[in-house]
């Protein structure tokens, strides 16, 4: 495989190196490495690479006086600190969902289902895909709700056209570290699930209001000030949940949190809502999750001097809040985290392990992924003696999960002191 | 790659293994272990010196506690200088502490 190839490939469909990253499940420096030939992909990074080169590279077959269908596609939201994801099928559907870019520090997530189903909706589809874009393009500051269902309600009506839609706006809180506002409402279909933690818990994410166009008093809005990372949220239109739900919306909402729960590295959408049962409706499947970290870097297990580096700026980092003895066990636990991968990931030689990490509002966290062996048993990993062992010792929290390009991510947590904390005397609340 | 540790030797009965400054980043080999538990042979009184280490992950304190077991099992002495408290934490979750012998210095450490 050509690295030049990747190269050029990546850069005309307009994506970073995160980017791509994120579609195959690795680094920003993993691909960096691949691109500059320094690095060789692991055999499953390989072979989801040529999928995605065969896919890019090759323009899709038509036959002879086939007409293709141009539905507007939104502009991609540029947000760096939010994950956007959608999957959805057919085609062309009255079902979609969009990230809308408010601002550089706010988004409106929308997931709307047109009454009807394929080809026969696409111009009521293509009418409200294009009223959000000029909504969200006359917008001087961050959306309300209210107003938007209240105005796209109006415009409805005048068309006569029925939707059920999800709308979110997410706008971060200037000085506050990885936290945002958040406001949702939810007309006609089942409330999404936001999940959040730890504590790991599934929240009220909306209001659900009759389907649009409705009245404004119909309007109820959800407001969470302050909702701190990590925080994911999973929606979906009512044909995917029945059909995972085999028939039922409730039973398809649990398959959702059961598949979706707050790991580390959500499942792709595809792979996940791809069943045996034959779909019947239109379908569309979207997760949006906060995604920016304070630091994302990587390391091969033999390099010392690396390792050093981002344990540094781990040290650096939580010092201030912790204190200096916290700070270092921190580190600790981080640099266990990196034994523990040189040790079990890759026992036959050196392989790449890579740490993000973040300081959110109450507590610091640290990922720390490899793409090795994987987890034989993660319960007997999480509460084993030795290495998780001192993790636990220096953390409030230490998790295990499978990595989403393969291999393992240890996700380790270290609150903050709070003022009750600090307030101690000497010897803790006791002495 | 600088070494991990430096084998410091007082004549046929001591030995120092000297850790470097800082944060132990080194991931501990069969190579390694092969080594000190060599040193434990040779030698009847072992310091494992960890006055200037802040961080010892958990793979090689277990292989300081087969060197001890291995001492031990033939009346020899070994133990450590240094006491941070991230490492004396470390051995704790490791359920090393009370088996180590831990000293303030590496003189201290070296006397039976």
């Amino acid at each position: 495989m050509d690295a030049v190839e990747i190269t050029r490939i990546r850069r005309e469909k307009g994506l970073s190196q995160v980017a791509l990253g994120r579609i195959l499940g690795v680094s920003q420096p993993t691909i960096s490495g691949i691109e500059r030939g320094v690095i060789a992909p692991s055999a499953p990074v390989l072979a989801r690479l040529r999928q995605w080169l065969e896919r890019e590279a090759t323009p899709a077959p038509r036959s002879p006086g086939e007409v293709a269908f141009l539905v507007p596609q939104n502009a991609p939201a540029t947000l760096p600190f939010l994950r956007f994801e959608s999957w959805g099928r057919p085609e062309y559907s009255g079902d979609f969902a969009a990230l809308f870019s408010v601002g550089k520090n706010a988004a409106l997530f929308v997931v709307v289902d047109v009454a009807g189903h394929g080809t026969d909706v696409l111009p009521a589809r293509t009418f409200v895909q294009g009223w959000l874009q000029a909504y969200v393009g006359r917008l001087r500051g961050v959306p309300r709700i209210s107003e938007l269902a209240g105005d796209l309600s109006a415009t409805l009506r005048d068309g006569r056209i029925d939707v059920s839609a999800f709308f979110a706006v997410v706008a971060t809180v200037p000085g506050t570290p990885h936290t945002v506002n958040y406001e949702a409402g939810s007309f006609g279909l089942a409330a999404p699930l936001l999940l959040s933690g730890p504590p790991f818990r599934t929240r009220p994410s909306a209001e659900v209001c009759p389907a649009l166009p409705l009245e404004p008093e119909e309007v109820r809005v959800t407001v969470i000030d302050g909702l701190e990372a990590p925080w994911r949220l999973v929606a979906a239109t009512d044909g995917l949940l029945q059909r995972i739900g085999a028939g039922s919306e409730s039973d398809g909402v649990k398959q959702l949190r059961s598949r979706f729960s707050l790991g580390p590295s959500p499942p792709p959408l595809e792979e996940l809502l791809s069943t045996e049962i034959p779909w019947i409706d239109d379908e569309v499947c979207a997760t949006l999750e906060w995604a920016a970290w304070d630091f994302e870097g990587s390391a091969v297990t033999a390099d010392e001097a690396e390792t050093r580096r981002m344990l540094g700026f781990v040290r650096l980092r939580s010092r201030p809040a912790l204190g200096e003895a916290k700070a270092e066990e921190f580190c600790g636990a981080v640099l266990e985290a990196f034994q523990n991968a040189g040790r079990h990931a890759y026992p036959k030689g050196p392989g790449r392990v890579s740490l993000r990490f973040r300081e959110e509002a109450s507590r610091f966290r640290a990922e720390i992924s490899d793409n090795g062996a994987g987890m034989s048993d993660r319960r007997k990993v999480q509460t084993s003696e030795g290495g998780f062992a001192v993790m636990r010792t220096f953390c409030k929290e230490v998790f295990a999960d499978e990595n989403r390009g393969g291999g393992t991510v240890v996700t380790l947590l270290i609150d903050k002191p709070t003022q009750n904390d600090q307030k101690l005397p000497e010897g803790g609340p006791h002495g | 790659m600088d070494d991990p540790y430096r084998i410091e030797r007082l004549g046929n009965e001591c030995a120092v293994v000297h850790f470097a400054p800082g944060e132990l980043t080194a991931i501990r080999s069969q190579a390694h272990l092969d080594e000190l538990l060599g040193l434990v042979d040779s030698h009847g009184r072992i310091a494992i010196d960890f006055t200037r280490t802040t961080l010892v992950p958990s793979d090689w304190l277990r292989a300081i506690e087969r060197m001890r077991v291995r001492a031990g099992a033939a009346g020899k002495h070994l133990a450590i200088a240094g006491k941070t408290a991230a490492i004396l934490k470390t051995a704790d979750a490791l359920k090393l502490r009370e088996s180590l012998r831990w000293c303030d210095t590496i003189e201290e450490a070296l006397r039976p």
